[in-house]
């Protein structure tokens, strides 16, 4: 739709790049706002920050390699290892389940450096994921990437000038649909982050609701460079993986509360 | 839940050492603040939730990470245009601010935290372009030639 706003004279920023770092800004204050929930040093939450958008990038970085490897070789070996390539290679291709499992080891291993449990920080950080994705979505809907199955109008929209989908077929704004479900997630954490008591079942629903969201989302993306594997996508094998694995760790903890009481 | 100060694990109210590092808890305080109301709360302090097994205090006037932070912010802000360079000195910077802010908060690690997030801000603007690789490099200048290069080695 809108990859590049054009500000004065030659001066231009990318809409993806904006809308990732307001969402990054209102993530984070939402992230130190819930903190008085956990009587957290704030200066510690941001230091955390600071580690876990190191180990998103490379993560994010990292499974776009290995999912893109064919493509990665090709552009290297069509136009060498030049510091123009190398910029180039570093300034896109990123996938949201590489950053998310990045920034989960980055987040882990500050926990252990700061001697405390990960839960603890990850309790004040739950709601603020789906929050920073929404605005995430937007970006790749006004850029034109991550498009949707050819779908009519007045749902189908015509996406020109954009980076990747296909022009002047009108696409599914399956962009728009997963902003949406992902802000509707983060609204219902944030209240379950004021209502309920056991805080850390937040992060297990999570866990438990995003994949669910991805793989009906993932039904109506045409975008195929993104990898398959036994005819699931690859982010359908991980949101799998991450659903089973939070339902798993909320029936432990239902279990552990009744045993307690 | 409390939690052991030396290894992280959650401990229960009843036990009086650590099961999994052995260490000898003396002083036990609540964790969660589980009031939304609780205006009191202040949260620019070191937290007082840790179970602690040793008391000592530390008189920490140093603040080399407070100055590192200002260089790093001031070299991310100068190198925002060259991608990679101002997001990593950016974060560097503000986690060697926070850390300083944490023991001993100033003006000058204050300072390093707001020009290190500006810094990453305006390099993360400008460079994160699409998650697929089949798309353009923004730069903060049009550069034509640069993009009609990309688009024929996208197409042939």
């Amino acid at each position: 739709m809108y990859p590049i706003i054009h500000l004065f004279g030659n001066f231009q920023i990318g809409t993806y790049g904006l809308c990732c770092v307001l969402g990054g800004v209102f993530a984070v204050l939402l992230m130190l706002w819930n903190a008085k929930y956990f009587n957290h040093n704030r200066y510690d939450l941001i230091e955390a920050t600071a580690f876990i958008l190191l180990g998103a990038l490379t993560g994010a970085k990292l499974l776009y390699i290995i999912i893109s490897w064919d493509y990665v070789i090709n552009i290297f070996n069509n136009n060498g290892l030049s510091i123009e390539t190398i910029s180039y290679f570093m300034q896109s291709g990123f996938v949201f389940y590489g950053g998310f499992l990045g920034g989960l080891t980055a987040i882990i291993l500050y926990a252990k450096f700061q001697k405390k449990p990960v839960m603890e920080y990850l309790k004040c950080i739950a709601p603020s994921i789906p929050l920073a994705h929404a605005f995430g979505r937007i970006g790749c809907f006004m850029a034109g990437c991550c498009y949707g199955i050819p779908f009519d109008p007045p749902i189908g929209i015509i996406m020109p000038d954009a980076i990747a989908a296909p022009q002047n077929i009108p696409l599914f704004p399956v962009q728009l649909l997963e902003s949406t479900l992902n802000l509707l997630l983060a609204v219902i954490l944030q209240i379950l982050m004021i209502k309920i008591k056991n805080k850390e079942r937040i992060v297990y629903l999570y866990l438990i609701i995003y994949p669910v969201i991805r793989i009906f989302t993932e039904q109506f993306r045409y975008d195929s460079e993104r990898g398959f594997f036994l005819g699931f996508s690859t982010s359908e094998i991980i949101s799998a993986c991450i659903l089973i694995f939070g339902v798993v760790l909320l029936l432990k903890n239902i279990c552990i509360t009744k045993k307690q009481q | 839940m409390p939690y052991c100060s030396k290894c992280g694990s959650y401990i229960d109210d009843s036990m009086n050492s650590c099961p999994s590092c052995g260490a000898v808890i003396l002083q036990k305080k609540s964790t969660d603040n589980n009031s939304s109301q609780d205006s009191n709360n202040t949260t620019n302090t070191i937290p007082n939730n840790n179970y602690y097994t040793s008391s000592y205090t530390t008189n920490n006037n140093e603040n080399g990470k407070g100055i590192a932070s200002l260089v790093l912010g001031i070299v991310s802000i100068v190198f925002s245009s060259s991608g990679i360079v101002g997001i990593v000195t950016g974060i560097i910077g503000i986690a060697l601010s926070s850390a300083q802010n944490k023991e001993n908060k100033n003006g000058i690690s204050t300072a390093g935290l707001i020009l290190s997030i500006i810094g990453l801000v305006i390099s993360l603007i400008c460079f994160i372009s699409c998650s697929c690789m089949d798309c353009y490099s923004y730069k903060l200048v049009d550069d034509s030639f640069w993009r009609e290069k990309l688009w024929e080695e996208i197409f042939d």
